[in-house]
């Protein structure tokens, strides 16, 4: 399904970021910072979009069609953005299809930050989280690699997580 | 690499119908220079001119062939746009100059005719219309008929050229302009038009009879041509069509490897036309549409994977032609572009393609050796004809060849080794970044400025690969800060990481130590072996060493490091060398070229800072506080060499400058805490202390030093990571804390980079005694007793008191402004009534300890307002140093051996809010003289003012004197006293008094309002409370006893004695014809008569004539002229004498006295209609029953005689 997930905060620096790139990779490989700077760069739509309407639906339908991707934007009331890219060659998704996926997101970062434990602004550490991501993200395209991709995928989840290696305190404790 | 993105350039040229002109000799002849020039120069967008000679050969046509016969070569010709742009006219015009009345006729006639003759025949099988203008001189001449000679030569001239008449036009020299526009309309559209649909009715009767299975190409080439003929002649809709046509019959042909890049070379030109027409008749979405379509039908059709390079080519090219496209239709305003759709995205994936072909072909050429054939005359090269071909988008080696299978294998091998040995040689950076510029330029325009910075990091990407290290550094520096407010630090990572290899290869130190120090910080993702790497190349650096270059991750196999060291030795040579210090100047240069100034506002870097004064608040006799939290964040332990703060007082800056090495060696992650104290001045009391700066230092001033710098309250970026849940991350505080109660939480630590200097707290004791509220007017006292409990003398002591008003609409508490010296006054000591002041500042005497002092101050307020009272004392005293009694610290205790004794200023100030109330409320009332109560008075009448004083306020008020100050109109009648009535009289609170004046009204014509003047009370509040000591409450006891009036008096002379003048309501004064006065006895005793007087005046300026009647009652018996008529001179007057005879005892009623006035006639009149109009009330009776008393007590006979007796 989506090759990237991306949350970002309020003040648009990035909560979470998730990409279908092997986890055995660097963050800094140039595949991970294109979808870096492609979630980033979407801010802009993000921000062009608020300004104009006060906008009662929270899905912001598809931001950019860059040649490779589409890249679909949802706003919390909280002005929390989430990003769905998915590949341009990958089927195309019905916006309800879409939608749901951007509600299911919105819920699990809701049950997230309920979580009395869970540090609100900081990147997001939650297992179920992860899981709820996972399902959404492609399925690796390789069928051989299938079996033990998913497997590095699962140990190495709280790796994973690209700020987690700075952000200091023993994040990747707490589950809901 | 033209040969694979290649679109003609015809194709954006604007396709006009082509018209020759034929017979014009521009060099020699003058006016047809001029013709020429008129055509040609003219801005012109319906035709494209050519000038040629008349025996010009134009391109032959090609004989009718079979179709049976014909061969498929190849799609599309790669000249036939250009033949039919600029080569083939639609129009020949042939130019001669003829005029009708030319003497050798006949022989030029014939010259015409033979020119024409030559056009015609080197067109031959053309479609090509001739025309023929004839240049005449005499305008004269008329055209149409009349002359004779024209009527006969004008269709002789036909004739001889065969051409029809309505193909012979005339040109006047004269009026050229007009001529032109008039042809270009009348003469050359017509037969242009003619030319195109003929052609196209050609094409089309061809296209009809193919066949689908073996003129696939065909198919394509015929809509193409038809198209193109459309568009030649302006019809865009069938154009569009046309080609939607040619591109669907493009799609049909199958595709193999010797032929994609015809089919993709003849798709991109079909594309590049219907974007364009698209964009022209303002179907964007449509041009957009077709083009995502074209790129998702070939994106991946890439052709013979050794030539992969072709298809990113051809890629880039696609996109950046519909950019091109995009953006001229844009500035043509065909439409707007938006913010996800705009010619920006184009050129992006345009330089993106170019990258990609760049690694496509660097893949190919790294795993072939390149061949060092030399290519010969004799052995040509198989792409020596690359830049001919017959065919668009044919192999150079195989044209014309319509075969799916490669026939000859080597050759074909040969061939792609010379075209990866073409592309070898390209260059692409400047097309890349060029592409991104003008990507940039559309981002910016819609407000992307994070795609800007995304692709001004592509663009310094790009410098990099093409070595231009300085120039991508630049963008790099540009784009960090950017990025560095975000907060995305793998972003930020991979820029650094990029940028610094830039500034090392260029030897840039200020840019390779300020991009190490942000790097080595905890917020990069790199490895902690790396940044400690890059922590052990920015010692060196800073200690004049050149960089360690394995630790920078540079491709060498690329860029070529060789030069760098020397250039490093280069620079730190430069800026070091001592020997170029010798004048003033350079050395200057020199020392600025050492430091390196690194501002931690618009970076994050390795350490963190957080400055804190120990409070908010430092008195003037004690030690400022200060505290500086450091901690690093970099991999390894680091030695800083300085560190100072900088206030806003620069004074302060000597006391918080540390250089000692030991407490500035930092291990990573530790919280250092460095503690600054030092004394106020006393000129800065009542200031603020600020921090302006603090600089940390790294390395000695003999090599190099690079200062962090925070500015401000030290708004380092990381310390607050403007985080939206502040509160509930103070309230989660608790929790953490009794995990590790002894460590220092960085997030604790507030940051508080502000403090004010106060004076000492003052110790001294104002005590103010007053009795609230204020009543308005009065002198109202305030006894102020100054109690000095200092343990030395006060000096220099000065008493300010000053008066605020408060603005009732805002906050109560900010007196705003003082008040108006006219509603307010002050005085201090004594009341002077001469001055009129509301501050003042008194100095008063030194003050021994526990010694005291009183003063009484006297305010008056003369409107109903509240107010703030603000007293300042101001004194000076010597006191001891040391910090507060409940701050006492012991470190400074021993610090400060000898207690030291300092002399300081203190202020105290006190406040009080008064309440004013009105003392009195006032209530008139107008009587008659017969007590009835009146609204109008009568001029001359005498009359009652009754002023009832009620007392509102809490207090009982004593009087020294009433009086009434009558105004100008008005006179006291002279009978009466004007004595007060509350002269010496106490007036307790809620109690009421009465003053009662008798007026009478001066004489005047017409009714109006009078003012009466105002009413003075001369008043003091009765009782002050306990500030006049004794004497008050004695006479709180006394109460009012009449028997201490004497007493009273005396005390009503002193000063507190105000005065409050209320001015009385006007009262509506009329005249009347007449007044009557009533002479009667006060009480009459029953059957003893007595004289009943009516004195009637004449009020006005004429004789009146008046009826008057007494009519009779049942109590009295009355003797006298009962009813009589008079005239009264004027002011004279008139008596009525009765002699009258009580009949019974008690109130009885007098007989009542009528009046009726006969003349003169107008007041008579005037009387009726009063009379007729008002109430009853205002009759001339009721009128005369308030002038006249209507009853009399009369007392029986029995009591006269006992009283008698």
């Amino acid at each position: 399904m989506a090759s990237c997930i991306a949350l970002v905060a309020k003040e648009n620096y990035p909560l979470y970021i998730k990409t279908v790139i092997s986890p055995s990779q660097s963050v800094l490989s140039e595949q991970n910072l294109k979808y870096w700077y492609l979630i980033h760069t979407c801010l802009d739509v993000i921000d062009e979009k608020l300004r104009k309407v006060d906008n009662k639906d929270l899905y912001l339908g598809l931001l950019y069609l860059i040649e490779d991707y589409r890249i679909y934007g949802y706003v919390t009331n909280t002005k929390i953005k989430i990003f769905i890219v998915i590949e341009s060659s990958n089927q195309q998704f019905h916006d309800t299809e879409i939608k749901i996926m951007f509600k299911k997101l919105h819920a699990g970062y809701i049950s997230t930050i309920n979580n009395p434990f869970c540090d609100i602004g900081k990147t997001i550490v939650s297992k179920k989280f992860e899981e709820l991501v996972k399902t959404m993200l492609q399925k690796v395209t390789n069928p051989i690699m299938n079996s033990s991709q998913t497997a590095i995928l699962t140990s190495n989840n709280s790796q994973q997580s690209l700020t987690s290696t700075n952000s200091g305190q023993g994040t990747g404790e707490y589950t809901i | 690499m033209s040969w694979a993105s290649h679109i003609p350039t015809e194709l954006s040229v604007h396709p006009l119908p082509l018209v020759v002109l034929t017979g014009l000799d521009i060099r020699h002849n003058a006016v047809h220079k001029e013709i020429w020039d008129g055509f040609y120069s003219k801005n012109n967008t319906k035709f494209r001119y050519s000038l040629l000679d008349g025996d010009h050969e134009y391109p032959k046509a090609k004989g009718k062939r079979s179709l049976e016969v014909y061969v498929e070569k190849g799609i599309l010709k790669t000249n036939w746009f250009h033949k039919h742009l600029y080569l083939i006219p639609s129009l020949v015009v042939v130019f001669f100059e003829l005029d009708w009345d030319e003497p050798n006729w006949k022989e030029k006639q014939m010259e015409c005719a033979t020119k024409i003759e030559l056009v015609r025949q080197s067109l031959l099988d053309r479609n090509t219309r001739i025309i023929l203008i004839l240049i005449q001189k005499h305008p004269n001449i008329p055209v149409d008929g009349d002359s004779g000679l024209t009527k006969e030569r004008y269709p002789s001239l036909c004739n001889a050229c065969s051409i029809k008449t309505n193909h012979l036009f005339l040109l006047h020299v004269e009026y050229l302009q007009g001529y032109i526009m008039k042809l270009e309309e009348e003469a050359f559209n017509e037969p242009t038009q003619t030319y195109y649909n003929l052609e196209i009715k050609a094409v089309k009767f061809k296209r009809d009879s193919l066949i689908k299975v073996t003129h696939q190409y065909l198919f394509v080439r015929l809509p193409i041509k038809i198209a193109f003929f459309n568009e030649m002649k302006q019809d865009i809709f069938k154009a569009i069509d046309n080609y939607k046509q040619a591109y669907l019959s493009l799609l049909d042909i199958r595709f193999g490897d010797t032929n994609t890049l015809e089919i993709k070379t003849v798709a991109g030109i079909i594309n590049y036309k219907l974007c364009k027409l698209l964009f022209e008749i303002k179907h964007p979405i449509d041009a957009i549409e077709q083009f995502r379509r074209h790129i998702d039908i070939f994106k991946l059709k890439i052709g013979p994977s050794d030539l992969a390079f072709e298809h990113s080519a051809w890629m880039s090219k696609q996109f950046q032609v519909m950019g091109e496209l995009f953006e001229n239709a844009i500035n043509k305003e065909y439409f707007n572009a938006v913010q996800t759709q705009h010619p920006g995205f184009y050129f992006h994936s345009s330089a993106n393609y170019s990258i990609q072909r760049r690694i496509h072909s660097r893949e190919i050429l790294q795993s072939l050796n390149l061949s060092n054939k030399n290519w010969t005359s004799e052995n040509p090269s198989p792409i020596e004809s690359i830049d001919k071909l017959e065919f668009l988008g044919q192999r150079p080696w195989r044209q014309a060849q319509k075969s799916m299978e490669i026939l000859d294998q080597l050759k074909e091998k040969d061939g792609i080794l010379c075209l990866q040995e073409l592309e070898s040689k390209e260059n692409l950076s400047p097309l890349i970044t060029n592409l991104f510029k003008q990507a940039i330029s559309h981002f910016k325009i819609f407000n992307c400025k994070r795609m800007k910075q995304y692709l001004s990091v592509c663009m310094a990407e790009e410098y990099f690969y093409a070595k231009d290290y300085q120039e991508s550094l630049n963008i790099y520096v540009q784009v960090l800060n950017d990025y560095s407010n975000e907060h995305w630090w793998p972003i930020l990572t991979s820029i650094m990481f990029n940028a610094l290899k830039c500034a090392y290869l260029v030897a840039d130190i200020t840019n390779y130590c300020l991009i190490c120090t942000e790097i080595i910080g905890k917020n990069t993702i790199l490895s902690n072996e790396t940044k400690s790497l890059i922590q052990k190349n920015l010692i060196r650096v800073i200690s004049n060493e050149v960089p360690i270059v394995e630790y920078h991750q540079i491709d060498t196999s690329i860029h070529s490091i060789e030069n760098v060291s020397q250039k490093w030795k280069e620079e730190m040579a430069k800026q070091s060398s001592p020997t170029m210090g010798q004048n003033m100047e350079t050395s200057q240069v020199l020392s600025a070229h050492k430091l390196i100034p690194a501002h931690v506002n618009g970076m994050v870097p390795f350490v963190d800072c957080k400055v804190r004064f120990t409070s908010t608040i430092f008195n003037s006799n004690e030690y400022v506080e200060l505290k500086v939290y450091l901690r690093t964040n970099c991999v390894d332990q680091i030695q800083f060499d300085k560190l100072y703060v900088r206030f806003n007082i620069p004074a302060y800056n000597q006391y918080c400058i540390l250089q000692n090495k030991d407490s500035l060696n930092f291990e990573p992650n530790k919280i250092y805490e460095l503690d600054f104290k030092f004394l106020p001045q006393s000129s800065d009391i009542g200031k603020d202390l600020e921090i302006s700066s603090l600089s940390l230092e790294i390395g000695n001033r003999e090599n190099r030093v690079l200062i962090l710098h925070w500015k401000g309250d030290c708004k380092n970026a990381l310390a607050e990571e403007n985080f939206t849940l502040d509160t509930f991350k103070k309230l989660s505080l608790p929790y953490r804390k009794s995990d590790a109660p002894r460590e220092l939480d960085w997030n604790e630590i507030n940051i508080s980079p502000s403090t004010s200097i106060v004076s000492r707290k003052s110790k001294i004791e104002l005590v103010l005694e007053h009795k609230q509220p204020v009543i308005v007017n009065e002198c109202y006292p305030i006894k102020l007793t100054i109690v000095n409990k200092e343990e030395t003398t006060i000096e220099n002591l000065s008493l300010s008191v000053e008066l605020l008003s408060i603005n009732s609409a805002s906050d109560i508490d900010s007196p705003i402004s003082t008040i108006d010296k006219n509603i307010a006054r002050l005085w201090i000591g004594s009341i002077d009534k001469n001055l009129h002041e509301i501050g003042k500042t008194y100095t008063l005497p030194n003050l021994e300890s526990k010694q005291q002092l009183t003063e009484i101050i006297y305010i008056q307020m003369r409107e109903l307002k509240s107010f703030e009272l603000s007293f300042k004392l101001n004194y000076t005293n010597e006191t001891e140093l040391g910090k507060n009694e409940d701050q006492e610290r012991h470190e400074f205790d021993t610090e400060i051996k000898s207690k030291k004794i300092v002399k300081c200023s203190c202020v105290q100030e006190n406040k009080i809010k008064l309440e004013t109330i009105n003392p009195f409320q006032f209530n008139f009332k107008f009587l008659s003289m017969q007590m009835g109560e009146i609204e109008v008075v009568r001029f001359g009448e005498p009359f009652f003012v009754l002023c009832e004083i009620s007392n509102n306020s809490a207090y009982a008020l004593k009087f020294k004197d009433s009086y009434l100050e009558k105004g100008k109109l008005v006179n006291f009648k002279e009978s009466e006293e004007n004595e007060s009535f509350l002269k010496y009289e106490t007036l307790k609170s809620i109690e009421m008094a009465t003053e009662c004046f008798c007026l009478v009204i001066n004489d005047d014509s017409d009714s109006k309002k009078v003012p009466l003047g105002e009413l003075v009370l001369k008043w003091k509040r009765r009782n002050l409370g306990s500030i006049f000591d004794t004497k008050e409450i004695d006479e709180d006891i006394e109460t009012d006893s009449e028997s201490n009036d004497d007493l009273k008096q005396d005390d009503l002379t002193d000063e507190l004695i105000v005065e409050t003048r209320f001015p009385l309501p006007e009262v509506l004064a009329e005249p009347f014809p007449f007044i009557i006065e009533s002479e009667l006895p006060d009480y009459g005793w029953l059957g003893k008569e007595f004289n009943l007087n009516y004195k009637i005046i004449n009020k006005t300026q004429s004789v009146l004539e008046i009826e008057c009647s007494l009519s009779e009652n049942e109590f009295f018996a009355i003797s006298g002229k009962k009813m009589d008529l008079i005239q009264i001179l004027p002011n004279d007057f008139y008596n009525f004498t009765y002699l009258i005879y009580p009949l019974k005892i008690g109130h009885c009623k007098l007989p009542s006295f009528h009046v009726k006035v006969n003349s003169p006639i107008e007041i008579s009149d005037a009387l009726k209609k009063q009379e007729s109009q008002a109430n009853s009330s205002d009759s001339l009776d009721t009128v005369i029953e308030n002038m006249i008393p209507s009853q009399l007590y009369i007392f029986p006979e029995k009591i006269d005689s006992i009283f008698k007796e």
